[in-house]
């Protein structure tokens, strides 16, 4: 009988808290709520169904909606209040208090739900699943047509034209054809000999062998290799001027990827999880460059793994994942949940201190042990200061003053959300890291009954302090939190100490202290969470920054090439949402996973470790409906100037649907069925008659496709701003082809005559050459390149000193009118043309050199020996502001010499002192003066200079050692003419800090030269007329566009 | 052909968005959603933080709390103490009596042109992300600029010159060109930075001038151009893109005179460079008047390189002096534009990227050298002004705590402000938008509200 009764009175009392909810509390969800937090919701916000009691108690992404018993901990009754900014709901005016009231009454009674029903699982509407783009691409037939086909790619062509009433153009002639093609395959012209052979070639194959030439040309990787860093966002540094160590191996590794026509889905696989595969090859772990290279800047962690999150996903799968970081997929099905699943692979993987070789360092390579050694220095530096600080700034978190301000702080935290804890340690001045566990702790002190926190809860539920332990009888004197709280802050910090005390009454004082993981034990490893505000956070970056600082010191003097690799991290940590994108506002689980709108519905969570080799495959995979499809797209909007999808990085539903489905579905499908091989790809499109055929207009065809959407002519393009440097390098035959290697400076006066993809890229501060001919801005992932006309790109071709130089180049290096024909535009002149060419450079003036007095100084390098000054060599180039031996510093052997107008800095030995050299204009006394001064920076390395003045390479009129110092250097000496003044400075043991400034001067009788005063860049000369000719040409139309 | 055939009507579509696409006349002139009050822009950027307590917001109260913990303190990048009273003495000015401090006498002459903004908060109070929020709308994305989107959204009225362009002496601020960059937008809306301590035209504007070839050499060049041009064009159609690009070289070669001209400033009569004053400040405000003139929509103008504001010490000295430098320069460009009947549709914007604390910074190592007398940064709170362009002339509005800690009344956030002046210039900045990488972008992000207080 009497289990029948206790049943029947539970339930009498379920129906009477089950009335109050049916009255008070289900009208108002349903009237007030439903809208956007039920099955009826178009689309349910926050993750949150208020529509079943499930729905109610796990909630959303920012956790349960109710704890039933605890109002004040129930995000609802929260959000009903309007307390917390971020979280008002309903929008707009609050409910009436009595409604609100109702609330409280029904969470504080056990919030009881009658409703049944599952919470929904989160599933991809099927109306959804069959958008084009997420459906397997098929194979299928090509349409029949009577036009002119050769490849499968023709027909699906015509087909489409025939239906707009659209016709394909004729072929092109031969010569426009070579050019195109050379261009588009390799990003230069023609060689003349190739295309005299080529107009020669009677063989009907004579074309399909060019394709193949070209193919097969190392030149060809440099091109595609080059259209894939776009969509890498790739770039030499983090940020301006913070440099990678080895980012020429990601990107030599792609031009190798792309010349060995390696299967792209190996290709991705290797981009994204290269460490967790069985390589064959070492020098496949650069490929990681992929992930690690976008741009990063201190304290932005988050954004770093936003920024690598799409590269992998606009880059990859053409969808837009990033857009679902705060919110889910405005318009995608992507929800929030998904994107923090990307975030846990990305967060769990980190870049080794140390990068893996790709290639054997040579047997005793002294550069590799100075490596080393400066790599120890610098890692002992960061623990030394991480190791002093934490334990000053945990001592400071154990004085009785800073416990008590925490303590209190920490209670009235006690029922607060995220947010609202994040605002109050923002506005009241604590650290969040810090407050958090005192608030975690107190809360816990509660739950547990702690002895030693027993009075200051009693205290805080307005009952007596009495203390139990006898060493806090002071506690029951306090009449105030504040009180208490400063009395709980002296006692502890009374008897903190490193050992344990005997009496256990102390000991237990103590532990709340030292005790493990309480809140003021905190370990080195969260060091970068408490560090105090401001001066200690730059300290630290600057001693990391230090280490990657001289990796690439190291790097560029060529140490053995290492990968821009990614680990996995020691330990997994889970990843959650960040509600609204807050870091500090962590919501549910987001276990590591794939997407599911691309998932089978029992999607399963990655495997161990961060989840890349999954991740990978997932994407890299036959079954994935989009990495194919993006990618043949990519390819041909890169071949033809338009992809298919014209919106090649957005495949979700509000980018451009396919213009050719079915084609583009073909190419995709054949391109994994035949080995996922991008040359096969280039050979369907480039050998395809619509490839081929004219540029030329046809008005008729024009009134019915402006756009040439459907390809009844090929489409004119403009060439990009590597292919215009590329081509005037090559038009004076300078090219230098070497492949790979260390970057040059784009900004070098002379130029440096290697290939555009070579140059040094420096992310936010490119050229600005780069910016105004529209490169791809390696801030983020590019998927197209703009194509602006703006008056600064013909300023750069009417006055800029490179245009000026080829111009010059190629004139001396031309015949005359009509070898310049043949250099810059590939064909010979007309006869009016080439009389057009003779009357403009018979009619200039020829070049005369402005009367500009020449300077006594000359800017180079020489060893010195104490004795002897040998070897001199002036510097050879013009870096904006400075004379140096190459376009970019430092360089292997011999570091970092350059000179300016008031300094400079020496090599890395003796052998490579820099010298300012005054060569005397005519004989006499002169006065020599000047203050040398060296200063170490903020960290006191390096063991300083030497400064030498000599006379005649060998006559020592003046030296000192500084250090940290500075000092005047003064003589008088005889000269004649010719003789030369060295005004030298050499490093001592090390190359650490030598930059110096020294602006000496040299008086004479009448005269005095001031070495700042002369100094400057290389001047100008005027140009040949035949040059300037040249130039024109470099202007033309014809030049600028391929037909 | 292709993108190029884009027609320029066309950036600005049937909803009133803007469309990402290629362009040939990037900087074409273009109208905004609706009819603007204000047609340019001049940015004062007080680099570094100028403090609001010994500027434009004067706290009495911190008087009595002198060498005293204030009751409350605000988490800013280091440590901090006692408050600090304002060492200047502040009055009130013209009819509208605003107060201001004795370190701007000048501009305290013009201050019933001028709305004084007491409550502007940010978020972050470091250097790097508040110059991103102040110039970009986002602490640390690459976003465009707020030139960028003005020279974006409105084109330029002058063809032969950069439609935003960035004067700053002697260098760049702390994060040099991002502060100007246009991000995920075409490179031709980023700002051009002239450093305004060079004289030489060539110095300012790359490849403006031909290091040797004279103009007649030039002209010579271009004939022949044009005729190989031409050859070119009959055997092709028309084709907009080589169209505009043959005609890129008859504009550059206008563009090397204008620029010339707008920066030689021995054009201007002796009482107008008098009323401007000596100096590096006078002459990039006399230059950012020129430019205005000549039809460039955007002009920033930065104190000068690395963040000359941010004192952390000594700054009864520091600001003193910073103020003395630009007092006089900025007065008379308020007047200057007055005069010449420009003020009403040129927003005037001085500030900072944040304000200062009201109380004094401690001595740390390698912080602040050390001594007791400079304050931190604090983006809680700080004050701004605005002027010309449609804004309400003589008021202030907003208010900070007590001490000039935090705004507290009528809070305005960067966004707000973003919000406010692209309403002047005739956008609704939810509506002005970028698609870029699958979302609508705006430079006030998800934020952003119009204070139509501040709108004459």
């Amino acid at each position: 009988m009497r289990p029948l009764l206790l049943l029947v009175c539970a339930l009498g009392a379920a129906n009477a808290s089950d009335e109050f909810f049916e009255s008070k509390i289900r009208p108002v969800l349903a009237t007030r709520c439903y809208v956007c937090h039920s099955a009826k919701a178009p689309k349910v916000q926050g993750g949150l169904w208020l529509d079943t009691k499930s729905g109610v108690l796990e909630g959303g992404i920012s956790g349960p909606a109710v704890v039933p018993g605890d109002p004040e901990r129930s995000l609802l009754i929260k959000a009903l209040h309007h307390s917390d900014e971020a979280l008002k709901m309903p929008p707009g005016k609050p409910l009436a208090a009595e409604v609100i009231a109702d609330f409280e009454h029904w969470v504080r009674i056990g919030a009881p739900d009658p409703r049944t029903g599952e919470k929904p699982k989160p599933a991809i509407p099927e109306k959804v699943r069959q958008f084009w783009s997420f459906q397997p691409p098929r194979r299928h037939e090509p349409p029949n047509t009577d036009g002119p086909v050769s490849t499968f790619i023709d027909p699906f062509l015509q087909a489409k034209m025939r239906e707009k009433g659209l016709s394909p153009s004729p072929e092109a002639d031969r010569a426009s054809l070579l050019r195109r093609l050379t261009y588009d395959l390799t990003g230069l012209p023609p060689e003349w000999d190739d295309s005299q052979a080529f107009l020669a070639d009677a063989a009907p194959d004579a074309y399909e062998r060019a394709v193949e030439r070209l193919l097969a040309s190392p030149q060809y990787g440099e091109r595609w290799g080059r259209h894939w860093l776009d969509v890498a966002r790739y770039a030499d540094t983090r940020d301006r001027g913070a440099r990678f160590a080895f980012s020429y191996t990601y990107r030599d590794w792609v031009i190798r990827a792309f010349n060995e026509d390696m299967p792209y889905n190996e290709f991705v696989r290797k981009q994204l999880a290269a460490d967790r595969m069985q390589l064959d090859d070492p020098a496949d772990l650069a490929a990681l460059g992929f992930i690690t290279l976008g741009r990063s800047v201190p304290k932005g962690e988050h954004d770093m793994i936003d920024d690598r999150i799409d590269a992998v996903t606009r880059g990859l799968l053409g969808l837009t994942v990033t857009c679902a970081r705060c919110h889910d997929h405005k318009y995608d099905p992507i929800p929030t949940q998904d994107y923090y699943s990307f975030y846990g692979v990305i967060a769990n993987s980190e870049e080794p201190v140390e990068y893996p070789l790709v290639a054997k360092p040579a047997p005793g390579d002294p550069l590799e042990e100075t490596y080393r050694r400066g790599m120890e220095a610098r890692l002992a530096a960061v623990e030394e200061f991480k190791v002093k600080r934490h334990t000053e700034l945990v001592a400071e978190y154990r004085s009785a003053e800073w416990i008590a301000r925490y303590i209190l702080a920490a209670q009235s935290a006690s029922k607060f959300n995220n947010r609202e804890i994040e605002k109050l340690s923002r506005e009241r001045d604590y650290n969040l890291f810090v407050l958090r566990r005192w608030r975690d702790y107190l809360n816990q002190t509660r739950e547990a009954a702690d002895p030693v926190f027993a009075p200051w809860h009693a205290l805080a539920a307005g009952r007596k302090p009495e203390p139990a332990n006898p060493l806090m009888a002071a506690v029951s004197r306090a009449g105030s939190m504040e009180e208490l709280a400063r009395i709980y802050g002296e006692i502890l910090a009374r008897h903190d100490a490193e050992a344990p005390h005997a009496d256990p009454n102390a000991e237990a004082l103590r532990l709340v202290l030292r005790g493990e993981g309480v809140p003021a034990n905190i370990p080195l490893s969260d060091f970068l969470q408490i560090r105090g505000p401001g001066g200690d956070a730059n300290i630290v970056r600057a001693l990391r920054n230090a280490v990657r600082v001289w990796q690439a010191e190291c790097a560029y003097r060529g140490l053995t090439p290492r990968a821009m690799a990614l680990d996995d991290t020691k330990e997994q940590k889970p990843s959650h949402v960040f509600v609204r994108g807050n870091p500090n506002d962590p919501g549910v689980a987001a276990p590591r996973r794939f997407l599911a709108v691309l998932s089978p519905d029992d999607r399963q969570p990655f495997g161990p470790g961060s989840g890349r080799l999954d991740l990978a495959n997932a994407i890299a995979s036959d079954t994935n409906p989009l990495t194919a499809r993006v990618l043949v797209n990519r390819v041909w909007a890169w071949h033809f100037g338009r992809g298919l999808v014209t919106s090649p990085s957005d495949f979700g539903l509000r980018g451009d649907p396919p213009s050719h489905p079915e084609l583009l579905d073909e190419l995709a499908r054949r391109f994994m069925d035949e080995g996922w091989s991008i040359k096969k790809l280039h050979r369907w499109i480039v050998l395809s008659h619509a490839y081929r055929q004219q540029s030329v207009d046809r008005a008729e065809m024009r009134a019915k496709d402006l756009e040439n959407l459907f390809l009844w002519r090929m489409n004119r393009r403009r060439l990009d701003y590597e292919e215009l440097r590329d081509t005037m390098l090559h038009a004076s035959g300078r090219l230098d082809r070497a492949i790979g290697g260390l970057p040059f400076s784009p900004n070098a006066e002379p130029a440096v005559p290697r290939r555009t993809v070579y140059a040094y890229l420096d992310r936010g501060r490119l050229p600005g050459e780069l910016t105004t001919f529209d490169f791809a801005n390696p801030e983020a992932h590019s998927p197209v390149r703009y194509q602006t006309t703006v008056p600064q790109q013909a300023l750069y071709l009417m006055n800029s000193p490179f245009v000026a130089e080829q111009a010059r180049h190629i004139a001396e290096a031309a015949s005359g009118v009509a070898d310049l024909y043949r250099r810059i535009l590939g064909r010979d002149p007309s006869q009016e043309e080439a009389a057009l060419g003779r009357a403009f450079v018979g009619a200039e003036q020829p070049a005369v050199r402005p009367a500009v007095p020449a300077h006594p100084w000359q800017y180079g390098m020489a060893a010195w020996d104490g004795h002897a000054l040998t070897g001199f060599r002036p510097f050879r180039f013009w870096e904006p502001e400075r004379w140096q031996p190459a376009s970019l510093l430092p360089q292997p052997e011999m570091g970092s010499p350059f000179l300016t107008a008031q300094g400079g800095s020496p090599g890395d030995s003796a052998r490579h002192a820099v010298t300012r050299r005054w060569v005397a204009p005519a004989d006499g006394e002169v006065r020599i003066e000047g203050k040398v001064e060296h200063k170490l920076g903020d960290r006191a390395i390096g063991d300083g200079i030497r400064a030498w003045i000599i006379h005649r390479g060998g006559a020592v009129l003046a030296e000192r050692t500084l250090r940290n110092e500075s000092a005047d250097l003064v003589a008088t000496v005889t000269v004649r003419a010719g003789e030369t003044i060295d005004f030298l400075v050499e490093p001592r043991g090390d190359a650490e800090n030598d930059s110096f400034t020294w602006d000496p001067a040299v008086t004479a009788a009448d005269v005095r030269w001031q070495a700042s005063q002369a100094f400057e860049g290389p001047r100008p000369e005027p140009l040949p007329p035949l040059a300037k000719y040249a130039q024109v040409l470099l202007q033309t139309a014809e030049f600028a566009f391929v037909d | 052909m292709g993108f190029g055939a884009l027609a320029l009507g066309a950036l600005l579509d049937s909803r009133g968005e803007l469309h990402a696409a290629s362009f040939n006349s990037p900087l074409a002139p273009r109208k905004p959603h609706f009819a603007p009050k204000a047609k340019r822009v001049v940015h004062l950027f007080m680099n570094g933080g100028p403090s609001q307590v010994d500027t434009f917001d004067p706290k009495p109260a911190l008087a009595k709390y002198a060498g005293k913990e204030l009751p409350f303190k605000f988490q800013t990048e280091r440590r901090t103490g006692a408050a600090y009273p304002s060492p200047f003495k502040f009055a009130q000015h013209g009819q509208s009596g605003i107060p201001v401090s004795e370190i701007f006498p000048e501009i305290a002459s013009q201050i019933d042109d001028i709305c004084v903004l007491r409550s502007m908060h940010t978020d972050i109070p470091n250097h790097e992300p508040s110059l991103m929020m102040m110039n970009c709308g986002d602490v640390r994305q690459a976003r465009p600029s707020f030139g960028s989107w003005i020279t974006y959204g409105l084109g330029s009225e002058n063809q032969n010159l950069p439609g935003f362009v960035v004067l700053c002496p002697g260098g760049v601020p702390v994060q040099g060109s991002h502060n100007w960059r246009s991000a995920f937008l075409p490179g031709a809306y980023q700002g051009t930075h002239i450093d305004t301590k060079e004289e030489q035209v060539d110095k300012l504007i790359a490849h403006i001038r031909n290091p040797v070839a004279s103009l007649d050499e030039q002209r010579r060049q271009l004939e022949l151009l044009a005729q190989l041009n031409r050859r070119y064009r009959e055997s092709r159609e028309e084709d907009s893109l080589v169209e505009s690009r043959i005609q890129s070289f008859e504009l550059a070669y206008r563009m090397q005179m204008e620029a010339s001209d707008v920066f030689d400033l021995s054009q201007e009569p002796e009482h107008i460079r008098a009323m401007y004053g000596e100096g590096l400040q006078a002459r990039q405000m006399l230059t950012a008047r020129r430019l205005l003139e000549k039809g460039v929509r955007f002009v920033q103008v930065w104190h000068g390189a690395g963040q000359p504001w941010d004192n952390h010490n000594r700054i009864e000295l520091n600001h003193r002096k910073l103020a003395g430098e630009c007092d006089k320069p900025i007065a008379a460009l308020l007047k200057d534009l007055k005069q010449r009947g420009m003020l009403d549709d040129t927003l005037v914007i001085w500030g900072g990227e944040f304000g200062r604390t009201p109380t004094v910074e401690l001595p740390e190592d390698g912080a602040n050298s050390g001594t007791l007398d400079g304050r931190d940064h604090n983006p809680h709170g700080f004050s701004m002004w605005v002027a010309g362009g449609g804004i309400k002339p003589g008021t202030v509005y907003g208010a900070t705590d007590e001490f000039g800690f935090a705004a507290a009344e009528n809070k305005m956030h960067v966004h707000d402000l973003h919000a406010t002046l692209l309403h002047l210039l005739g956008f609704d900045h939810e509506r002005f938008t970028y698609r870029y990488a699958g979302r609508d972008f705006r430079l006030t992000d998800v934020e952003g509200r119009v204070v139509k207080d501040i709108l004459a």
